[in-house]
């Protein structure tokens, strides 16, 4: 998995590109603490290009938005595959993240809390 | 039409999880499964497998995780079974999904998934080893 790191607007924007599971979960991690150090709390995770999530993926997503809310942040999801959208309804995910259609849509919404 | 079954030896060691995947690839390809199945069946035998390698202390660890699956008459059939301690993780309490996030438990999603991924999961301790059979209806079925 590769994560490309930008910004919309100020909202850290992460795009999640391969496999998401125990092996790559790291990477994901350490992107996010890149931000935490900079007291940066609100990230949006793009999955349009995320193949893949296995529970220890969602495991590490949980930990993350866990830690981000607890510094008054949050984190947010967009483009999320058919497969990903069955896992996250599975999981009841989409009751604890808030999911956008689009990068943007998301990143806006963050910005304006 | 042809059944044909398809077979694979792990050693207990994460190392061996990139096997276990293009296991599953090959199995998906040749059987011409849709992209949901093969996803669902990846998720679902990656969890129980890395449960199996992570809390069965399997002695010895070669050869210690056994797998097979069989696509017969529209349903997947696959049997797990692995020499670690005897473990039955069906026991495992379902997680409270209504909790907020704060509230949220860490643990239980995987074993939650794997219900929900698959049709029917049994558990069964047999001859010194754990063993889930699983099954999956791959024709005209919602995921």
């Amino acid at each position: 998995m590769t994560v490309t790191d930008a910004s919309i607007d100020s909202v850290a924007v992460l795009s999640l590109d391969g496999r998401l599971d125990s092996r790559t979960a790291p990477a994901l991690k350490s992107a996010l603490e890149e931000h935490w150090r900079r007291q940066r709390y609100r990230a949006v995770l793009d999955c349009s290009r995320l193949e893949y999530v296995s529970s220890a993926g969602l495991q590490v997503l949980l930990i993350a938005g866990k830690i981000a809310a607890s510094h008054g942040g949050q984190l947010a999801f967009s483009g999320l595959g058919a497969f990903l959208g069955d896992v996250f309804a599975m999981t009841q995910f989409h009751q604890i993240f808030p999911v956008y259609a689009t990068a943007e849509e998301a990143a806006a919404a963050l910005k304006g809390e | 039409m042809t059944v044909t079954e398809q077979a694979l030896v792990l050693d207990s060691a994460l190392a061996e999880l990139p096997r276990l995947e293009s296991w599953i690839d090959e199995f998906a390809a040749r059987e011409g499964l849709p992209d949901s199945i093969h996803y669902h069946l990846n998720v679902a035998l990656e969890e129980l497998v890395i449960n199996a390698i992570k809390h069965g202390q399997c002695q010895p660890a070669e050869e210690a995780i056994r797998l097979s699956m069989i696509l017969d008459g529209g349903v997947l059939r696959i049997e797990l079974s692995d020499c670690g301690i005897a473990f039955d993780p069906l026991q495992a309490p379902a997680p409270d999904l209504a909790l907020g996030l704060k509230e949220r438990p860490i643990g239980g999603l995987g074993v939650h998934l794997v219900r929900c991924l698959m049709d029917s999961v049994d558990y069964e301790r047999r001859d010194g080893r754990n063993r889930l059979l699983l099954t999956k209806r791959v024709e005209g079925g919602a995921p």
